[in-house]
This record gives structure tokens, sequence and C-alpha cells, in this order.
């Protein structure tokens, strides 16, 4: 059926809904619905890893064949420095700016080498805001706390702890930067309730929070001259005879010729895996998300941690088929948006955590309550229309400009009909505060013990080592790692 | 226009435009600063162009006008939907970059003309104070159980 046919029933439900109000699940509930139904939790998706520092240890299958992947390095690889830096800092987005711009205030030489352009990167995307305790009602305590319930309890008690704490003095850093943030009347920063939290602590520059971040980062990288090199993408780290890194080797997307940095610290900032399609899921990452720093790490010998766990976004866009994926703001439900069913129902509080509202988006699809497009996928309606109904005519408009424009660019006006949503999968919650905080502190940290140490040697001896291993264990699979970029052309 | 079948699809680098550099926190007088950075902006000639252009509808020749007139305010609120596609740019008979005179102005705008959160600063006092030790010391020597019970009574 055409999708403004089947628009009727939630234009038609609407004011009944408005009545209602929603429990959340009790805690048996929502992990049975989980287990059920969340991603994480599908065996078939899942494998051990091999070889090297997570030998045994389950991850996705898209990942675990490209942390086992060979490296495009021979052995004999030229390691003649093209240039020399204190700290190297991989990846242009709001982790590497930000590493890149505290090292440089220590007074560390910086480089800052990135795949695409600077700040081609998922930070320039996120709209709903960066989570930090300044509400006189809040704090770090209370942050932390409603962290570890969205995390199940398995977050590092000592990371968080930092995290939350430092939160505000990311703030005022960001403030002195001229990063606009939203305010209120009294000219206290303004914060919007985030799903999952008991305070309202979301940080916002109306819905574009991240590219007004990220604007301003780039803006001060460039002021402050850090040396840049653009669509260069690290293929491989080089490392001395002890097995520490001393810089890394790149490939000019431009001319496919290599670069080779050596540095006496490297910060490897090239964020999430979206563009991995783990499960086939579509993804609201940038084009460069392809974990390309997770693999260079593991063939240095970095154990990885938490590589059985990425977060799916509850609401990414199902329909246009050209927003296939592209995110549709946390900031939507968390102002009153339904998510309704395809008999016109709710079927979960929009506002409890991401994996439960993820979770039942997939139990409402796959049990036949889902609404199916032309194309053949299937999602559940959120309903946008409700928030000008509830808050008055153009509330839209005004908070969420960013995501009118981007519907109204195919002809539809999201005040007036719900649009289509299924998750669609992401790394990390708290990512902008988090990112920020641990880029500072890497970026501080690395400053400093690259005032203390000589360059160490360039080599890739690593790669005999890791080489060895993935002979023993059936050989290597064929593929070569980083992926650099997905390829999306059709298999003929 | 949407992607369509056959289609090829390149990233553009950014266009070569002129970006003056700044010191933004140490600025003593941005307003006046903005016709030494940028001593172009105020040569606009009203073509436009840039307006057409600019594919996030923002009336950028307007832009333009008010930051020359020092309703930086203004500016930074306009250009909040800017994504730095630089589409301004090569359009402009000024020699103009647009974008970046309305980044410098929105920078300014936040950095020096916009109330100072005072919330902001009790907390990051407040943490530096240790207001919030004892909190801490009760919640870190938890047991996982107490701990979890603790969690699930904030709501
Ligand atoms: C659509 C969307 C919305 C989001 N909304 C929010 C939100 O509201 N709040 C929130 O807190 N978080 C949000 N997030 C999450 C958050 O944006 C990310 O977790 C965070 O930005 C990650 O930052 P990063 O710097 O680690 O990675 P990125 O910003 O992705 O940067 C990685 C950089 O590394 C580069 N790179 C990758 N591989 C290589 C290589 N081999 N060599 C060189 N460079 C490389 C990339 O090009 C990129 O520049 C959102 C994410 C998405 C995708
Ligand atoms: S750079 Fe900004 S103002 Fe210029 S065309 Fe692009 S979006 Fe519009
Ligand atoms: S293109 Fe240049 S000259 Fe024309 S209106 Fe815009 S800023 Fe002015």
């Amino acid at each position: 059926m055409d999708i403004h046919a089947l628009q009727q029933i939630v234009h038609g439900t609407r004011d009944a809904r408005r009545k209602q109000t929603l429990p959340k699940f009790s805690p048996a509930d929502r992990d049975q619905l989980i287990h059920k139904y969340h991603p994480d939790y599908r065996e078939r998706a899942y494998r051990p890893i091999r070889f090297g520092p997570n030998r045994g240890d389950k991850t996705v299958i898209e990942l675990a064949s490209l942390l086992e992947g060979d490296s495009s390095i021979a052995d004999e690889f030229d390691l003649t420095a093209d240039y020399t830096t204190d700290v190297l800092v991989v990846g242009g987005g709001g982790a590497g700016c930000a590493a890149a711009l505290h090292a440089h205030t220590s007074g560390a030489k910086v480089m800052l080498a990135t795949k695409l352009r600077l700040g081609d990167s998922n930070s320039v995307m996120a709209q709903g805001g960066m989570q930090i305790s300044v509400a006189p009602g809040d704090s770090p305590v209370t942050h932390f706390v409603d962290t570890l319930k969205g995390g199940h309890m398995q977050n590092d008690h000592q990371l968080l702890k930092v995290m939350v704490e430092e939160g505000p003095s990311i703030a005022k850093w960001l403030l002195s930067l001229g990063v606009l943030f939203d305010r209120d009347g009294d000219g206290n920063l303004h914060v919007k309730k985030g799903g999952g939290s008991s305070k309202p602590r979301l940080l916002t520059c109306s819905d574009y929070t991240g590219l007004e971040i990220m604007r301003v980062l780039k803006d001060e990288v460039l002021n402050q001259n850090i040396q840049l090199l653009e669509f260069c993408a690290a293929i491989e780290l080089t490392s001395d005879e002890k097995g520490n890194c001393t810089g890394a080797i790149f490939k000019d997307l431009d001319n496919h010729r290599h670069v080779v940095v050596a540095a006496k610290s490297v910060i490897l900032a090239t964020g999430g895996i979206g563009r991995l399609h783990i499960q086939g899921f579509p993804t609201s990452n940038h084009y460069g998300a392809t974990g390309d720093g997770l693999c260079l790490a593991y063939r240095l010998g970095a154990k990885l941690t938490q590589i059985d766990t990425f977060q799916y976004h509850p609401s990414g866009a199902v329909y246009p088929e050209q927003l296939i994926g592209a995110l549709v703001t946390e900031g939507i439900r968390s102002e009153g948006g339904h998510l309704v069913n395809a008999k016109g129902e709710r079927f979960v509080n929009e506002l409890d955590t991401r994996d439960v509202v993820s979770s039942s988006i997939i139990r409402e699809c796959e049990e036949g309550r889902g609404i199916r497009t032309m194309s053949g996928r299937v999602g559940v309606w959120l309903d946008t229309p409700l928030l000008d109904a509830e808050h008055g005519p153009g509330t839209l408009e005004k908070h969420f400009p960013a995501m009118m424009l981007q519907f109204d660019r195919f002809g539809i006006d999201i005040s007036k009909d719900p649009v289509l949503i299924y998750p669609t999968n992401r790394l990390m919650g708290n990512s902008l505060l988090d990112l920020m905080v641990f880029g500072k502190r890497s970026g501080l940290t690395a400053a400093v013990r690259a005032a203390a140490m000589p360059q160490g040697k360039l080599t890739v001896g690593h790669l005999k080592g890791f080489r060895a291993e993935a002979k023993k264990h059936g050989s290597s699979n064929g593929i070569v790692s980083p992926m650099i970029l997905p390829a999306y052309t059709r298999k003929e | 226009m949407a992607v369509q079948d056959g289609m090829s699809i390149t990233m553009m680098p950014p266009f070569p435009a002129r970006k003056a550099t700044y010191d933004m926190q140490t600025l003593k007088d941005p307003k006046q600063d903005l016709f030494n950075l940028y001593p172009e902006a105020p040569l606009c000639r009203n073509c436009n162009a840039c307006t057409e252009a600019c594919p996030q509808k923002i009336d950028v020749r307007e832009g333009v006008w008010k930051a020359v007139f020092g309703d930086f305010k203004s500016v930074s609120e306009m250009f909040m939907d800017c994504v730095m596609c630089g589409m301004c740019t090569p359009v402009c008979i000024a020699d103009i970059a647009p974008n970046l005179v309305a980044l410098y102005v929105s920078r300014a705008q936040g950095a020096h003309f916009t109330e100072k959160p005072l919330g902001l600063d009790a907390r990051i006092k407040e943490i530096q104070d240790g207001r919030f030790d004892d909190e801490w010391a009760t919640i870190l020597k938890m047991t996982e159980k107490e701990l979890a019970d603790h969690c699930a009574t904030v709501k």
C-alpha cells in the first residue's frame, strides 16, 4: 500500500494516544525483551576471534574478519620518514581535534592526519546533544548512576567517574572557544532530558550540536596551525624493537602513494564501525566509519575491550530510500513523540533506554506489526506531527530545523506526516562528552610523554609475529585490513 | 537530486579560500577586528549569488551585511545551519568567503558577547571543592548488589 494511505492510522489514533501513559518495563520484562530481540544477543552474528590479543573472545563476524585481516605492508617496506613529529593524531573527528588541540597547547609539535577532509566524521552528525551535569538539581554522581543503569552496570567505574566529573570543565572550554550552546532566559545553559536519564542533562545547539562543536574545533585546529594531512588513511602502525608504537604509515587517497610519519606518541581517534553494516543493519555513520584504528592497534598487540556490545540507535529512517539509516534524533522522543505500530498503537515507553526501545521496535516488526515500504523495508511510525499538536505549531521547525530540512528535500513535511523508522547501529553512548574528555586526556598525556622520550626506530617487526600466528591458525582469510572505505558497487 | 544508477560521486576538497587566523580568546575588540581579519567583508556588492548557492537555504548575503554592521547575534543564529560546504565562496564577486566570515562572527558572539553561565562555574567550583566527595566515597564502596539496588531507586 502507498505510504500515505498507511499514515492515516497515525493521524486517526493521535488524540486517543495523547491521553495514554505507558509504564516502563519491569527489570525482569526488560531483560527478557532484550535477550530475545536485541541484536547484541543474536548468537549467529558472533564468532570467536581465532588469534591475536583477543583470541577466543566473541565479536560480530564482520569485525572478527577484519581484525584477523592481513596488512597491505610488506616486511621489507621502505620506512624512511616523510614527516617527523612529537604527537601524531590519527582521525579528524571530535576526539582527534580535542586531542590535537590539547597536545598543542601543552607545547608539543602536533600533526593531525585524517582519511577524508578534516571534520568528515560521525562527530559532525550528533544532533541530540551532550550529557553534562550542569543543572542545579543534577550532579556528577547522578550522571554516573544514570550511565551505569544505561550500561547495565557494566561500565568501568573509574573511567566513568573521570568522564562525568570533567564534563563541566569541558563545557567551559568549548564555551570559551565560542561554541553556542542553547541558553535559558537567565543565561544559564539549557538542558534537555534524554532517554534513560533521570534528570535533564543534554546540552544542545538546536539539533546541530555536533556540527557546531566541530565547526569551532576545526577552525581552532586551523588557527593554531596544527600540521594537517587530509585524504590520508592510516594503513599500518610502526613499532620499535620493544613493540612500542613509533609512527604510522598512511595511504594518500588522491595519488595512492604511501606517507610515513615518525612520532613519539601516536593517538588513534578513528571512530566507529557503522559502515561494516554488522548484522546487515543500515547505519547513520559517515562514510569512513570502518573501524580502521581497531585493526591497526590489534596487529600491534593491543587487547580490545567491549567488542561484543554495539549500540543500536532506536530511530534510523526507513523512508525515503535516500535517507535509509539517517538518524532521527532522540530529541523527538524526548519532546513527546510517540512510537506507533501498524495498528496505531504505542508499544513502549518512548523514553526508556535505547536498548529497550530498539528491542521493542524489532519485536513489533518481527511479530508482524511493522509497516512495510514499497521497497520491502519494515519499520514503525514516529509520530512527529504530535509535537506541533502538543506544543503549538512551529515547534518542529524551531527545535529541529536540521531534520525538517533533511526530509523537506524529499518533499516530506514531518510536521504534517509521521516518519518511518527502524533501529540502526552506532557505537557508544554519552559519546560527545566521552570523546572530549578522553580526547583531551590522551592529548595531554601524549604531549607529556613525547617531551620525555626520544623518537623510537621505525619498523614493522610486529607484522612478522602477527602473520606467523595467522598462518598457524589456518592462515589468513584473504582479507586485507583496515577497510578504509566500504564498497557499495553492485556485485554482478 | 537524489542518487541514481550509474552516477559517480566525488568528495570535494574544501574550496581554497583564504581563512584568517586569530586567537579567539585574546581578541580585544572582535567587532572591529573583523575588518582587519576579513577586510573584503564590507565590499559586498549585493549580487545575492551566495544566497542562491546555499543548499541550507541561509540568506547568506543578509548575513554578510549583518556581520559588517556588527549584528553578531543575528549572524550566529542564521548560520547555525551552515555545513561549511563552501558553495557560497567561489560564486562571490567580491572575493568574500561568507561562511568563514560567519564562523568568525559566530565564535566571537559565543566567546565574547554571550552571558557567562553562572550555574556552570558554580558546578565546576563544587567539584573542585569536593562537594560530592562523600557521595562518591559511599557509591564507590558499594558491592555490586548494593550499587544495583541504589541505581534502581534513582528514577
Ligand atoms: C548520526 C549520529 C548521531 C549522533 N548523535 C549523538 C548525540 O546526540 N550525542 C552523543 O553524545 N553522541 C552522538 N553520536 C555519537 C558520536 O557522534 C560519536 O560517538 C562520536 O562523534 C565519535 O567521535 P570520534 O572522534 O571518536 O569519531 P569520528 O567523529 O567518527 O571521527 C573519526 C575520524 O577518524 C577518521 N579516520 C577513520 N579511519 C581512519 C584512518 N584509517 N586513517 C585516518 N583517519 C581515519 C575519520 O575520517 C574521522 O575523521 C551520534 C553519532 C551519529 C553517527
Ligand atoms: S558554506 Fe554554509 S553558508 Fe556557504 S553555502 Fe555552504 S551551507 Fe551555505
Ligand atoms: S556573493 Fe559576495 S558580493 Fe554577492 S551578495 Fe554574496 S557576499 Fe555579497
